[in-house]
């Protein structure tokens, strides 16, 4: 069974067009979404989450249909969700909290729900700090609070906004621990500006761009549509798009072309990110 | 449903709007107690109400809006739980200072032997949690109509204002949980006693009316909250002129 089905989703916030005619779909394992602030990641994982509903189209979430009250409700119950904001009760610990949600979740036998939140504290590292109220925690650790009660309960379809912002190097590579094993025979749609994190994790890759879909398809597939379009040179070169001086010395140049006798070199994901997405990656590559 | 209403009782509970009350409570009547029989009846038909209920009223609001003010209502409307059910277990919660109430004036009760200075009935002792439930449930009910900041401050300005106006001008309406024709020591002038078990059943009838309102924005069928309010409204006015002496 496909995990999420998108086909020409059309949505509106007031006069800005968040998402202009978005189709993709994304089976069990990890899929990446990339894309520039304001491109409409959040508006489309909102939807995905069930929070929001589209204008137009269709959108078919684990088989079923979250326009259906019923279906919807199924979903929910399926569904694992981490916004890119989330707000907390601060006066809660974190075995509160993530008890609450699990409430929420309607996991109702309280012994078994214990155990279930013990279980994906622990799987997000935070079982030394489950008495610790949530306002005594750093931003890093609520993350992991977040995505602690994401997983609750063993979620079908997890759908992740941001998940390693604020993080710090160490937990980001902890954190793709756990997403990659998330994602072992469940649907996980991450959303991230890290394009390193996408290389690593996502077999699947979705760009967006302008409230449209720019890519679709392999980090592979995305990193050749750079291919002859990133050299080395020993000053930057007017037909970069974009250039900066490496640990080495040298200016890599990501551009349109390579000039002749460039010393072309192998393009990484970001590269190719950076030219699908043009002037409005700047600020992420910065 | 009922794990929630645990966990959201447990919040009121501990709120310190509550705890700040219960700590004006006991500070109001001293620790020895008051003497005058009056006032030894007051303890478990009148101070409760006066000291307990606006604090519970701004605990239990403040609990039910917390996730709209901390941003978790943006994102647990994703989760299974229905709307309704979540309103259902707060409304269960907001009768956690109730109980406290209760086991304050029974405590209060049993340590002074049942001894109150004046002849008391059983609806006088339910009367206070009674009314410190429909505090709790009001605060409820202006969690879900009124969610706006600053609203639940007017809307308990205004029980009061309506309160201390009706006192005024119709004393046998306002500050009516004086059943009883007071003795010396009085510090409200003596009256007639009118119905204690109207009284009760007319708080009842509010504390229904409170619940029929916080539950009509997310009923699935709203004309049956609306329909169970309209015939609370109506218990209120008939109970409110049988409780009259």
């Amino acid at each position: 069974m496909t995990g999420v089905r998108v086909v020409d989703v059309t949505k509106s916030c007031g006069r800005t067009c968040a998402l202009a005619g978005v189709t993709f779909g994304a089976g069990p394992g990890v899929t990446g979404l990339l894309g520039p602030n304001g491109a409409g990641k959040t508006t489309l994982l909102r939807m995905l989450a069930t929070v929001l509903a589209p204008d137009s189209g269709t959108l078919r979430l684990l088989g079923r249909d979250p326009q259906d009250t019923g279906d919807r409700l199924e979903i929910r119950r399926r569904l694992g969700y981490l916004p890119q904001e989330p707000g907390f009760h601060r006066g809660f610990t974190v075995f509160e909290f993530v008890d609450y949600v699990a409430i929420l979740k309607e996991l109702t036998d309280r012994r078994a729900r214990h155990d279930e939140v013990r279980r994906v504290i622990d799987l997000v590292g935070l079982a030394d700090v489950a008495d610790r109220r949530i306002r005594a925690l750093s931003g890093g650790m609520k993350r992991r609070v977040g995505v602690a009660q994401a997983v609750l309960g063993d979620p079908d379809l997890v759908v992740l906004d941001e998940p390693t912002a604020g993080l710090d190097p160490e937990q980001r590579l902890r954190f793709r621990d756990l997403v990659s094993r998330i994602g072992e025979g469940r649907s996980v749609i991450l959303s991230t500006h890290q394009t390193e994190d996408v290389a690593a994790l996502c077999p699947h890759v979705v760009v967006v761009d302008g409230g449209r879909v720019a890519f679709d398809g392999t980090p592979g597939q995305l990193t050749s549509m750079a291919r002859g379009r990133v050299w080395l040179a020993p000053e930057r070169a007017p037909a970069a798009r974009i250039a900066w001086r490496t640990a080495e010395g040298d200016v890599r140049n990501v551009g349109d072309i390579a000039p002749p006798g460039a010393q072309v070199v192998l393009p990484t994901l970001e590269d190719a990110y950076l030219l699908l997405v043009g002037d409005r990656a700047r600020g992420v590559a910065a | 449903m009922p794990e929630l209403a645990r966990v959201q009782a447990w919040r009121v509970a501990r709120h310190p709007a509550l705890l700040l009350g219960l700590l004006w409570y006991v500070l109001g009547v001293g620790l020895d107690g008051p003497a005058a029989p009056y006032d030894r009846y007051s303890m478990v038909t009148a101070m409760l109400v006066f000291l307990l209920a606006v604090p519970a009223y701004f605990a239990v609001n403040l609990v039910a809006t917390s996730g709209r003010r901390s941003g978790v209502d943006e994102w647990t409307g994703a989760l299974p739980m229905p709307p309704l059910h979540r309103t259902v277990a707060m409304l269960l919660a907001a009768a956690a200072p109730a109980v406290i109430a209760a086991v304050a004036s029974l405590g209060w009760l049993a340590l002074h032997g049942g001894d109150t200075g004046l002849p008391l009935l059983w609806q006088h002792v339910a009367s206070p949690p009674a009314a410190i439930l429909g505090a709790g449930l009001l605060g409820v009910a202006v969690a879900r109509l009124l969610p706006w900041p600053g609203l639940p401050l007017v809307a308990v300005v205004a029980v009061v204002t309506a309160n201390a106006w009706v006192s005024a001008h119709w004393p046998y309406l306002g500050a009516y949980v004086d059943f009883v024709r007071s003795t010396g020591g009085d510090a409200i002038p003596a009256r007639e006693p009118g119905s204690a078990g109207w009284h009760l059943g007319y708080l009842l009838a509010l504390c229904a009316l409170a619940a029929a309102g916080a539950l009509l924005p997310v009923a699935r069928r709203p004309w049956l909250p609306f329909a169970a309010g309209a015939l609370a409204g109506v218990v209120v006015l008939v109970a409110c002129s049988l409780q009259l002496p």
